[in-house]
C-alpha cells in the first residue's frame, strides 16, 4: 500500500467516523417545543406627540358638563396609520373613568374624534389624559 | 490530507450558515407610540355668575367673572337648570386676547329665574 493509498483510507475513516458523530447525534431524541430568539426595535409611530381637546355638554344625569367629544390631533401619518388608537380619560387617584378605541383611518383623520357621550363623565372629574397608539 | 482538510471545512461551512439562519430569526418590527398628560384646568378657584333678567322676570343672559387669564382663548359654556334639568343654556367664545376675565352668555330659552336652581358653566379648551 502505497502513500497515496494510505491518505484515501485515512481520509474515508475519517469521514466515516464523522459522520457516524453527526448521525448519532442527529438521532437524539429531544421533546422540546422550538425555540427562536432575535431583537426588533419598537419604533414610535409618532415622534412629536399629539394634542387632545375636549367638547362637553350639559347632563342631567352627569348633573353638570359631561365629556362628549376627545379630539386627538397631530397623530403622524402615515406612521400610525391603521393602527388602534386607546384614549383613557383618568381621575382622582389615577382611577380610570372611561376608555374608548379607535383604529386610525388611513390616513389618519386629523383630528380624530372619540364619542364618550355614554360614559357620563364629568368633565371637571378628569385629571390626566392617556393615549396609546399600537 | 487535504482532501479530509476541504471535507471537514465544507462541514463547518454547512454547520456554520444552519447556526446562522437559527440565530436570524426575523421579528416584525413594532410601531407604537403612547403617553398620559395631565388634563389642568385654566381656573382653579372658580367663577362669579351674575344674571340679567328682562321685565317679565326671566333671565336672558348670564355674565361669568372672576375667570383666570388661562382660560383666554377657550368657549366658555353655561348651562342653567332646574334640579338636574337644563331649562336654559349659551356659549361664547373667550377672547385669546384682551381677556378680561369676564363674559356674558345669552340664554336660550330664556327661564324665569323662579324656575332657576343652579347654575353650571365650563370653558373648553384653550
Amino acid at each position: 500500500m502505497n502513500r497515496r493509498q494510505r491518505l484515501v483510507i485515512a481520509a474515508m475513516v475519517g469521514i466515516m467516523v464523522f459522520a457516524t458523530v453527526f448521525a448519532v447525534a442527529a438521532s437524539l431524541s429531544i421533546t422540546a417545543t422550538s425555540l427562536g430568539a432575535g431583537t426588533a426595535t419598537v419604533a414610535s409611530c409618532d415622534t412629536n406627540g399629539v394634542t387632545t381637546s375636549f367638547e362637553t355638554t350639559y347632563s342631567a344625569t352627569a348633573a353638570g358638563y359631561q365629556v362628549t367629544t376627545v379630539h386627538v390631533a397631530g397623530i403622524a401619518t402615515p406612521g400610525c396609520d391603521g393602527l388602534t388608537m386607546k384614549v383613557t380619560l383618568i381621575g382622582a387617584a389615577d382611577a380610570s373613568l372611561a376608555e374608548r378605541t379607535v383604529t386610525l383611518a388611513t390616513p389618519a383623520a386629523n383630528p380624530t374624534d372619540l364619542n364618550f357621550t355614554a360614559d357620563n363623565v364629568l368633565a371637571a372629574s378628569v385629571v390626566k389624559i392617556s393615549i396609546v397608539i399600537a | 490530507m487535504r482532501f479530509f482538510a476541504l471535507a471537514v471545512a465544507i462541514v463547518a461551512a454547512v454547520g456554520a450558515l444552519e447556526l446562522a439562519a437559527a440565530a436570524a430569526l426575523p421579528i416584525p418590527a413594532t410601531r407604537l407610540a403612547g403617553g398620559t398628560a395631565a388634563v389642568n384646568a385654566c381656573d382653579t378657584d372658580g367663577f362669579t355668575f351674575r344674571h340679567a333678567a328682562d321685565t317679565n322676570g326671566r333671565i336672558t343672559s348670564v355674565t361669568v367673572g372672576s375667570m383666570a387669564s388661562t382660560c383666554a382663548g377657550g368657549t366658555l359654556r353655561v348651562t342653567l337648570a332646574n334640579g338636574t334639568t337644563s331649562v336654559g343654556s349659551g356659549t361664547a367664545a373667550l377672547p385669546s386676547v384682551g381677556f378680561t376675565g369676564s363674559a356674558t352668555v345669552s340664554m336660550s330659552p330664556t327661564p324665569l329665574s323662579s324656575g332657576v336652581t343652579a347654575v353650571y358653566a365650563v370653558v373648553e379648551g384653550p
